[in-house]
């Protein structure tokens, strides 16, 4: 659907485009009726676009309890890793948080929260190309820490995005 | 820290559980949160090792807390405080489970039931 759309919306854009040069090459720049009809392909390439951010959004609105959920749970599995010393369940739970950042949409988010996603991101995946058994606690510690701190403020941005 | 050198002890620790060089008892003064079971020690080259089940929580992908089984191979000192945990090693639950059979005498306890007269009626 959100493909489809960005499609649409570049074909609108383009379709504009080429009856403006149309325009040009026939002389008719002049013509009222030209200028609605040019006018009616920008305002609906621009509807499209703003439609397919909405679709962006509400997409990632029913996705991000789940995230949110599956977010925790990985911190509290970290938490259990690391008290009991036992590396798969740490690697497990950071392959889940891995999944969970790389299907939001991050676009769709706002800047900062962006910003946080991708860094938590980076962590992980540094994390995860280490052996396991021999990551940094602390670091492991970090990553449960930000990623539940990350869902706490998804939560907190999509409440405000419905407000 | 390599996991190897964890394996070749817990391995070795098995084969000479199997044969008898060393042994175990049930340590019933040791404390630990969440053991399953008996808890287990030895003495090897003057170091007290434990051995024991114990649960953790997981969660699930819905935050669903649910309960995982381990085998925590432990080194401790005199007053059974813990020094190291073992990460998990391959062979730990087959010294687990060869420590409980020795442990518990179901050898002994098979061959004289087996071999006794069945007396019913």
């Amino acid at each position: 659907m959100s493909g489809w759309l960005v499609k649409a919306s570049a074909v609108a854009a383009l379709s504009a485009g080429v009856w403006l040069l149309a325009l040009v090459v026939c002389g008719r720049l002049s013509d009222a009726g030209s200028w609605a009809s040019l006018a009616g392909f920008a305002i609906s390439g621009w509807l499209v676009y703003r439609a397919e951010l909405l679709a962006r959004r509400v997409s990632v609105m029913l996705r991000v309890p789940a995230l949110t959920r599956r977010l925790r749970a990985s911190s509290k599995n970290i938490r259990q890793g690391l008290t009991n010393n036992i590396p798969h369940v740490i690697a497990d739970a950071l392959g889940s948080i891995n999944a969970a950042l790389e299907s939001l949409a991050v676009k769709a988010l706002p800047a900062a929260l962006r910003a946080r996603v991708e860094e938590l991101e980076q962590q992980v995946v540094a994390l995860l190309a280490v052996p396991a058994g021999t990551r940094s606690p602390d670091e492991c510690d970090l990553v449960r820490e930000r990623a539940a701190a990350l869902a706490e403020a998804l939560e907190n941005s999509m409440r405000d995005m419905q407000s | 820290m390599d996991a190897a050198p964890y394996d070749a002890i817990v391995e070795k620790l098995l084969s000479q559980t199997k044969n008898g060089k060393i042994l175990w008892s049930a340590a019933s003064h040791i404390e630990r949160r969440d053991a399953v079971g008996l808890i287990y020690k030895t003495e090897v080259e003057h170091q007290d090792i434990v051995l024991y089940e114990y649960r953790y929580k997981t969660f699930d992908e819905l935050e669903q807390p649910d309960w995982a089984n381990e085998v925590a191979v432990e080194f401790v000192d005199l007053r059974n405080a813990l020094e190291l945990r073992f990460p998990p090693t391959d062979s730990r639950w087959a010294l687990l489970r060869e420590v409980r059979r020795k442990v518990s005498g179901v050898d002994a306890f098979a061959e004289k039931f087996l071999s006794s007269d069945d007396d019913d009626e």
